[in-house]
């Protein structure tokens, strides 16, 4: 099937700075793509090229199979909804989203009714003679989005449009966002710096850095299996764990020693023996209270309350790292045993910065019997 | 400044001497800023003498804000009230200065001035050509400026250049302006000449001296000197419009027209109001161009309220009757104003 949107090689600079190199990308019909990535790592600069605001300076945009270089903003088809949500701020709200449907000829009768319908969906029906300047942030960023959808644009591209929220309207807003897309089949776009939003409503990701796509993948896929340095670091809330450890290959198995633990059970994967990082999610930290096999003493340093959960600072060997627990789990300077389970951490390759894939030991009966010997 | 003094002239063993110098001094300003308060803590308290004291008298009684409006404020009053206030009361009296009398023993005449002027063909027919002529010229400029800005809203080669060369003709002085364009229509000038030229056949039109072409020269001049101010103020305008909200309706698909029509032209109405209304006041005064094209003629063709003013007060010595003329087209002014001001309050 063709793509309904598809990105080769698309490459901008400004002056001598290259903000977006050879960037190939594609969007599926009724997809939700997310384009990830710190602020000025070109994500913007991306979604202006497609939506045909600056012209690439090599590399292809096509819509539905079809290339776009020589058709204006006007005839690309996608609707776009800004960061500042430019809503026409000297027009009613009514006038802002009939304002598509009035360049498309669309009879009045009609007009008033789609109007009516996409103002009941998006909760704007109370406000719509109210004028663009006096809508606040969260009606203004609602008007956007139905002004876009209104037309039923293609593609729907979104830059940032949660930046100027706040958290709480974020959050309701995800699901909302993501229930509109789902119902109507919407193809998006969607460019964010928050990787909670990307997470929570894409059916791929495509994180960026400096002008360059790094991994392209499914939520989980990003999550669980970040191909570098970089996206493990990106992507998680609270961060990665990365930890200084010697690995050592016996047989097909990984072994790593770290600060505090030795003989520490990996699984197997594509290392040889030397000095990698080990990245461990917060939540993949097994702490408990009384020592068990192949645990380690460590002193909680910090802890960070989240209500649900609390998030212990654990300083293991002089460096600190984070752990998810239940709340009243531990005190702090309380003594607690760390431990990582198997299956649960990556290497990362000091020189590469690449993420090393660890499989699960298949020996179960070894696992433990090699843990055993570990927990002195 | 005393210390300095010591210093300079201190020898190796007058060194304590230096020191009680500067403290003597340091207490005596303490004291002289306790005395004068928190307000005034300028070079004024350290001044000794009488005109120190007055200073300091002034600086306790009145606060330090009216003390730096005060300059400000009495030269507005000197040279706008006081006038006003002697135009006010001119224009109920029939003075005259070729009269012999003194214009504050003028004769009393009440409000015949105005019932006279409302019935002075002259002075009717010259108010309706002035707003004729602020209309006209107003439009054409704010319609040739708001095109140009839009041609300057994109870069190109040149553009730098070509704004400083579109605004030029704002810094010429009026009367040079005028005198150009004096000359430029004049019946043996070079327009008739290039007219000559293009048609193939002599053409001699008396711009000037013809009742009906007589305004065009002027209107042309006022229009050609003072595009390029309604042109800067446009693109500026232009300028900081919200870019989003253009690239917005341009996603939407709405054509460059549509674009300017639906949301540019909506966003830059402050912007049109305040200049129609600066311009407006601007040209209601017009004077230089048709004194030096026309002197009003032929006939009072081009006799625009200023020149009409001009010619009673200064040619006929009418005073108090100019006076009241003077006051009604202020009236006049103010209601223009007023009405293009009320939109724009509601911006």
């Amino acid at each position: 099937m063709v793509p309904r949107l598809e990105v080769r090689n698309l490459r901008k600079s400004f002056g001598d700075s290259t903000v977006v190199r050879d960037l190939s990308l594609s969007l599926a019909k009724g997809e939700f793509l997310s384009l990830l990535g710190p602020s000025g790592c070109g994500k913007s600069t991306t979604l202006s090229m497609i939506a045909g605001f600056i012209a690439a300076d090599a590399g292809e945009v096509l819509i539905d199979g079809k290339s776009v270089k020589d058709l204006p903003p006007q005839r690309r088809g996608v609707g776009l909804v800004f960061q500042d949500y430019a809503v026409f701020s000297r027009l009613t709200v009514a006038d802002n989203l009939a304002f598509a449907l009035e360049i498309k000829r669309v009879p009045r009768r009609e007009r008033r009714r789609r109007v009516e319908d996409f103002a009941n969906l998006l909760g704007l029906a109370g406000m719509l003679n109210r004028r663009g300047a006096s809508l606040s942030m969260s009606e203004m960023q609602r008007v956007a989005l139905a002004r876009v959808l209104i037309g039923e644009p293609q593609i729907l591209l979104l830059d940032e449009p949660m930046s100027n929220l706040d958290a709480l309207l974020r959050a309701n807003l995800r699901t909302e966002l993501k229930q509109i897309q789902t119902g109507l089949g919407q193809s998006v776009l969607y460019v964010t710096h928050d990787q909670a939003e990307a997470l929570s409503m894409s059916d791929r990701i495509a994180v960026m850095r400096d002008g360059e796509l790094l991994q392209v993948g499914s939520p989980e896929e990003i999550y669980r299996r970040p191909c570098s340095r970089f996206v493990a670091e990106f992507i998680g809330d609270p961060p990665i764990n990365l930890i200084q450890c010697e690995v050592h290959r016996d047989g097909v198995q990984l072994v790593a020693s770290t600060v505090r633990h030795r003989g520490l059970l990996l699984g197997s994967g594509q290392a040889d023996s030397g000095s990698y990082l080990l990245a461990v999610r917060p939540h993949d930290v097994a702490v408990s209270r009384e020592p068990v096999a192949g645990s380690a003493p460590a002193v909680v340093r910090f802890i960070e309350n989240f209500g649900a959960e609390h998030v212990l600072h654990i300083d293991y060997g002089g460096e600190l790292i984070r752990a998810t627990v239940a709340p009243g789990f531990a005190d702090v300077e309380e003594i607690v045993h760390v431990s990582f389970g198997c299956g649960s951490v990556g290497l990362i390759d000091l020189g590469t910065e690449r993420l090393i894939e660890v499989e699960p030991a298949e020996d179960r009966a070894r696992v433990s019997r090699v843990q055993a010997q570990v927990g002195e | 400044m005393a210390g300095a003094a010591a210093r300079a002239t201190h020898s190796a063993g007058n060194h304590i001497t230096e020191r009680q110098d500067l403290m003597r001094e340091r207490q005596l300003r303490e004291a002289a800023i306790q005395e004068v308060g928190d307000e005034a803590v300028g070079p004024s308290c350290q001044r000794s003498g009488r005109y120190g004291a007055i200073a300091r008298t002034i600086a306790r009684r009145m606060p330090f804000e009216v003390a730096l409006a005060l300059p400000a404020q009495l030269t507005v009053l000197a040279v706008v009230l006081v006038p006003t206030l002697v135009v006010l009361w001119l224009s109920v009296t029939s003075w005259q200065p070729t009269q012999g009398i003194p214009w504050y023993k003028a004769e009393v005449v009440w409000l015949s001035n105005f019932v006279d002027l409302v019935q002075d063909a002259d002075f009717v027919s010259a108010v309706l050509r002035t707003v004729f002529i602020v209309v006209l010229s107003a439009a054409v400029e704010l319609f040739l400026a708001i095109g140009l800005a839009l041609l300057f809203m994109e870069d190109w080669a040149w553009r730098r250049l070509a704004v400083s060369a579109i605004i030029i003709p704002m810094m010429i002085v009026p009367v040079d302006a005028a005198n150009a364009f004096y000359m430029l229509f004049n019946d043996q000038g070079p327009l008739n000449y290039i007219l000559s030229l293009l048609i193939g056949r002599t053409v001699q039109i008396d711009w000037l001296g013809d009742v009906h072409l007589a305004l065009v020269p002027i209107i042309l001049c006022e229009i050609w000197q003072w595009t390029p101010l309604m042109f800067l103020l446009m693109l500026t305008g232009l300028m900081n419009l919200p870019e989003n909200q253009i690239r917005a309706a341009a996603v939407l698909g709405a054509s460059p027209r549509r674009v300017f029509m639906r949301v540019i032209l909506p966003l830059l109405m402050p912007v049109i109001l305040l200049s129609l209304i600066v311009r407006s006041i601007e040209i209601f005064k017009l004077f230089d161009p048709v004194y030096i094209m026309t002197q009003g003629g032929p006939g009072n063709a081009t006799e625009t309220i200023s020149m009409y003013m001009y010619h009673g007060a200064f040619m006929f010595f009418r005073m108090g009757y100019m006076a009241a003329a003077a006051l009604m087209v202020l009236v006049v002014v103010i209601t223009i104003s007023a009405m293009l001001a009320r939109p724009l309050m509601r911006h």
